[in-house]
């Protein structure tokens, strides 16, 4: 594929959440290579080729995602969009909200990825769908060339996840367990299932909401009503109160934001953009979801918010998830074949490296990062070490650095694993070729202009575009916090 | 990346100065600098015109001989014989006299697999500014690549195409010229790299691929340097000239 367009990447979203499953694939056009290796590759178009229809997630008894059906779905829409399996290049599986807690949430979304593309991904995290789906939401971007600061209100079935865009970049998250499937319903209005956080907004004194309770129009509304409180607290605060620290699936961010805009957008932020949502029959979707809508639509705070709504509404972490996943090193790199693809490679940082002044402090703080890597139990096979300043940029710095690392890896016989090197600036290439010409019997590795921390993990392709970029995820792998 | 952020805004009292800085420091064109009535400012007028003359200074100043003997270089000249003569026909500083060429046969290896040429151009200031530290990551990366590296020649009043006569002179298989570019506003300080593939005189232009853009805010010269390695040894096997797209 790369080799016969390789301006063009096929791209796939699919987002397993609580109440749908969603498929997006788009063709992603990359900037064109210029021999200006200062200029790194960008995706300079997003097209979406193919929107799949809005399918309720299947649930395979009370614990599982039924994954045969959610295969089922994949195949069709890769087939409806007139492509093969192995045409996708790249993109991302998602399992959201609820769907993510279920008990074989992370097998199905790592068999997704790995029988859906070579590069597709397998990620999850309530903070990553609220920046996913405030990218796909078009809020991202705009808040770029707008210079402003936007908050993207995801509300699905299990999950309520915010993002506040400042200038393009995902500034915080905030995630709340509310969402339309807290509370479901039989046709008669009577609840047949009720999560767990629903708890925190009952009443002391108040009606108990249980499974087989049927309650006034009132109660239910309250409780929407109550749960808005906290959609809205989360959006403003800080300060937050403590229900909706309670609610909270992240931590929640110390600093307060000025907002100018604010975009509603999932299953239940879209019925938020509805002005007669307070006309919706309430048990349209058998849960909490028409009801939750009406008392954001409804309650005082949100006449004070500076709302836009947006045409990727219900598409938006989907969207995110296919579009948004991929970024690319720079352009004068230093790839090992044999290293490529990779996944999931932990990072490690190697501090300091910007003020090291000998070969021996390199050295020390070399071997620091390796002895932390050989002590952590999630980093079992290769790892990355990111160096976010080397120094000035001249052959004399390098060469320090490069001998400092060379002598760190030849004193640790019992450290194996190949050398590879992250760096923000650019300075792949040479760096690369110092290493190279000092290491002995290790595979060497060096990418940079990219801009990572100890916590991430990494996933990279092999080269495109005659080598001289390796798409990248950069992603928080905890599955579910 | 820009400029801008060395530079004082001109906006008096912006209504949002987060912004501002935002677009200045997106590119290095002169935005936000302000106005006095419908003229520029005086800091404005004299900083242009302070990039203007370094600008100048870059094409009508020479090399440091010094440097040149520094970094190990045969020094020759083009046909030109000065800067004058150079600027007003620049089809001169395309080739070198049959004198040049005696000379830089005897003082320089034959048939070498990688010839490197270095160049004014239209920039000295680029040379100054990026060569020292590309040239000692070139020759290290092409020696540890194996390959068989000439002397290196720098060319007084040269042009792009000099390297086809130094390359057919001295029967090398590929050039590589690094050559200062037409100086800017934004910088005066660009070098490229341009490469061929069994140099002769009056050789296509399309048969030269290039690197450009190489200064301490494109391509750091460093960088570049192993960049210009990995093309040089990609030109020695492939045996083809980068945009050579039939062969592909």
């Amino acid at each position: 594929m790369h080799d016969t367009s390789p301006e063009t990447l096929s791209s796939i979203g699919i987002d397993i959440g609580t109440t749908t499953t969603q498929v997006i694939i788009t063709d992603l056009e990359l900037s064109l290579p210029t021999y200006d290796g200062a200029g790194a590759v960008e995706v300079v178009d997003r097209r979406i080729r193919y929107r799949s229809p809005i399918r309720e997630t299947p649930f395979d008894g009370d614990r599982s995602i039924d994954t045969e059906a959610v295969e089922a779905f994949i195949d069709a829409d890769v087939q409806n969009a007139g492509l093969a399996t192995k045409e996708i290049d790249t993109g991302a599986v998602i399992a959201t909200g609820e769907a993510a807690r279920r008990t074989n949430a992370e097998a199905l979304i790592n068999r997704l990825a790995e029988r859906t593309g070579e590069f597709v991904v397998a990620t999850a995290g309530a903070s990553l769908e609220a920046v996913l789906a405030g990218y796909g939401s078009g809020a991202g971007a705009r808040s770029k060339t707008d210079g402003s600061t936007i908050v993207t209100v995801d509300i699905g079935g299990g999950t309520t996840n915010i993002a506040v865009f400042e200038d393009g970049e995902p500034l915080q998250t905030r995630c709340l367990d509310v969402g339309g499937r807290l509370v479901q319903f039989n046709a008669d209005g009577t609840a047949n299932a009720v999560t767990e956080p629903v708890s925190h907004c009952q009443l002391p004194d108040g009606p108990t909401i249980e499974i087989g309770t049927k309650r006034p129009e009132a109660v239910w509304r309250g409780l929407a009503r109550r749960l808005a409180d906290h959609v809205f607290d989360a959006i403003e605060g800080p300060p937050f109160d403590e229900v909706t620290r309670a609610l909270s699936v992240t931590d929640l961010p110390d600093t307060a934001v000025d907002v100018d805009e604010v975009v509603f957008t999932g299953g239940v932020g879209r019925l938020v953009s509805d002005p007669d949502i307070d006309d919706c029959d309430p048990l349209k979707y058998g849960d909490l979801g028409v009801r939750l809508a009406a008392a954001i639509r409804t309650h005082e705070r949100f006449d004070a918010l500076p709302v836009r709504s947006s045409s990727e509404d219900i598409r938006a972490t989907v969207i995110g998830a296919g579009t948004r996943t991929t970024t690319f090193t720079g352009r004068t790199i230093a790839p090992a074949t044999e290293l490529l693809p990779a996944r999931n490679l932990p990072v490690l940082a190697l501090d300091g490296i910007a003020t090291a002044d000998s070969i021996d402090d390199i050295r020390a703080r070399t071997a620091a990062a390796i002895r932390t890597a050989q002590a952590r139990r999630d980093v079992s096979g290769a790892f990355a070490l990111h160096i976010s300043n080397v120094g000035p940029l001249t052959y004399d710095r390098l060469r320090l650095v490069a001998r400092g690392i060379t002598v760190a890896y030849e004193c640790r016989a019992d450290e194996s694993r190949p050398l590879i090197l992250l760096t923000e600036q650019n300075c792949a290439k040479v760096l690369g070729q110092l290493l190279e010409s000092m290491i002995d019997d290790r595979s060497v590795m060096v990418l940079d202009e990219l801009a990572v921390s100890e916590d991430e993990y990494v996933d990279f392709d092999t080269p495109i575009m005659e080598h001289t970029a390796v798409p990248v995820t950069i992603k928080t792998l905890v599955f579910d916090e | 990346m820009s400029r801008n952020s060395d530079r004082l805004s001109g906006v008096d009292r912006p209504e949002n100065e987060a912004q501002l800085e935002r677009i200045r420091g997106s590119h290095p064109s002169r935005v936000g600098v302000g106005r006095t009535g419908s003229r520029p400012r005086t800091e404005t007028l004299l900083e242009f015109r302070l990039d203007h003359a370094k600008a100048r200074d870059a094409v009508t100043t020479h090399v440091s001989p010094k440097l040149v003997e520094e970094l190990g270089l045969v020094g020759v000249q083009s046909r030109a014989t000065s800067k004058t003569e150079y600027l007003a026909d620049p089809g001169q500083g395309r080739d070198i006299s049959d004198e040049t060429a005696d000379s830089v046969r005897q003082q320089c290896t034959m048939q070498p697999q990688v010839q490197i040429v270095v160049s004014d151009g239209l920039s000295s200031t680029a040379v100054e500014a990026n060569v020292p530290d590309l040239l000692p990551v070139l020759l290290d990366g092409l020696a540890d690549r194996g390959l068989d590296v000439g002397t290196p020649i720098f060319v007084e009043y040269g042009r792009v195409d000099v390297m086809d006569a130094i390359g057919e002179e001295l029967d090398a298989n590929c050039c590589v010229n690094l050559i200062g570019e037409r100086p800017g506003l934004a910088t005066n300080e660009s070098l490229s790299a341009y490469f061929v593939y069994g140099p002769e005189r009056g050789g296509a232009t399309a048969d030269k691929s290039v690197i450009s853009n190489i200064h301490r805010d494109g391509i750091p010269p460093v960088e570049a340097g192993a960049e210009i390695a990995a093309v040089l040894e990609e030109l020695c096997e492939t045996k083809r000239n980068g945009f050579d797209t039939e062969s592909r």
